[in-house]
């Protein structure tokens, strides 16, 4: 059964009772949750997600909820827990959304070491998969979101997990994740997404989400070997500049992006070796989406 | 038991991981190969006897380009006190 099979009030009542129990990717998700906009959200970010019964083993417990007291009245709050610990101070309710995205982000990047795991998009089309780091600001999800309107599968938007067992690319197509002048961008690129509810004011600016295509969550493959990595830096006004990278740089690039590096230690650098040792690397600079797109065709399609 | 430092070449470079510290440099690959004998004991006129030997440079550019990156390994951890 999908998310998208739940009647309104039977979310809810999984939701505010023993926990909406789902599947992200590769990993089991329990969430609990009685604030209206984390519901919504669900209801409308995660309806191709698949719902795990009671007995299924849970990667992640997690709770958020409103923050009781005064605070309920007065500048209310919202609080996100994992296992019933709480590592962020309380956001204000408008961002529950925003909370909830945060909170499982930190889940996976903080216990997941199964796989190292890099801050990056990661799209797949006809077999080719392209990684995508990016620093904030270098228009990684912007390009993320206009390739996943043009024919390529959406992998991840937020974090490429690369499994230590079998060296693939595994895949957790959750909602895309679009801040401030982004969100205009995409939505006068392409009319297809679902969107979340607007989060203004964060401390990344305003937020939307837009929703993981059908295809990218329940279709196979669900792991990959990827054959490119690339570098994004949106530049306005520059020229489109697509450069090959040494390997040795494209590793140093690429462990400067992944969160657990340090926790994996030799593994780590041997699975950064493994791994660049079987890629195309570039640093791909562009001025606009269009640009973007031309260029990402161009690197995949023969040589640059 | 397992060296302290990890290399992986890629034609003139070379990346290198630090077990104890988890730091990871790049390097030209000849400055690598250089740190490689060195955590491998072949340290002195050995290192300049075999630079001289293996690369075609002259005895006075051995000895400087050997002891200035012994001093720059020193500084980041990546060899110990002892060069002779």
């Amino acid at each position: 059964m999908l998310i998208s099979d739940l009647d309104c009030n039977t979310l809810k009542t999984h939701l505010s009772g023993q926990g909406l129990r789902f599947r992200t990717g590769p990993f089991s998700v329990s969430l609990r949750a009685t604030i209206p906009a984390i519901a919504r959200h669900i209801a409308k970010l995660y309806p191709h997600s698949e719902t795990l019964d009671n007995d299924a083993f849970i990667d992640f417990h997690i709770t958020t909820h409103q923050v009781a007291g005064l605070r309920r009245w007065l500048k209310p709050q919202v609080v996100f827990s994992f296992d019933g610990y709480k590592p962020f101070k309380p956001l204000p309710l408008a961002q529950a959304a925003a909370a909830f995205e945060w909170g499982l982000n930190w889940c996976i990047a903080s216990s997941s070491h199964q796989y190292l795991i890099i801050h990056s998009a990661v799209v797949e089309k006809d077999g080719q998969a392209v990684i995508l780091p990016g620093s904030p600001g270098s228009g990684k999800s912007t390009l993320c979101a206009a390739l996943i309107h043009r024919g390529w599968r959406l992998f991840s938007d937020e974090m490429a997990l690369l499994s230590a067992a079998d060296g693939m690319i595994h895949s957790v197509p959750r909602p895309v994740s679009l801040k401030n002048q982004s969100i205009e961008i995409i939505k006068a690129f392409t009319q297809e997404p679902v969107w979340g509810e607007r989060i203004e004011g964060t401390t990344k600016g305003d937020i939307e989400h837009m929703c993981a295509p059908d295809s990218s969550v329940r279709q196979p493959p669900t792991a990959i070997h990827a054959k490119y990595l690339v570098f994004p830096h949106y530049q306005s006004g520059c020229l489109t500049e697509i450069t090959p990278l040494s390997k040795g740089r494209a590793s140093m690039n690429l462990i400067e992006n992944a969160f657990n590096f340090n926790i994996l230690g030799h593994q780590g650098f041997e699975m950064v070796s493994d791994l660049v040792d079987s890629l195309e690397c570039y640093d791909f600079t562009y001025p606009d989406l269009k640009q973007a797109l031309d260029g990402i065709e161009q690197i995949t399609s023969a040589k640059p | 038991m397992p060296s302290l430092l990890a290399f992986q070449f890629w034609d003139d470079e070379c990346v290198v991981y630090n077990r104890l510290s988890g730091d990871t440099h790049l390097l030209p690959a000849l400055h690598a190969e250089i740190l490689q004998l060195i955590t491998e004991g072949i340290r002195g006129d050995n290192l300049i006897a075999r630079l001289i030997a293996e690369h075609a440079i002259s005895h006075d550019e051995a000895t400087e380009l050997t002891s200035s990156l012994y001093k720059s390994y020193k500084s980041l951890g990546l060899v110990d006190s002892s060069w002779n």
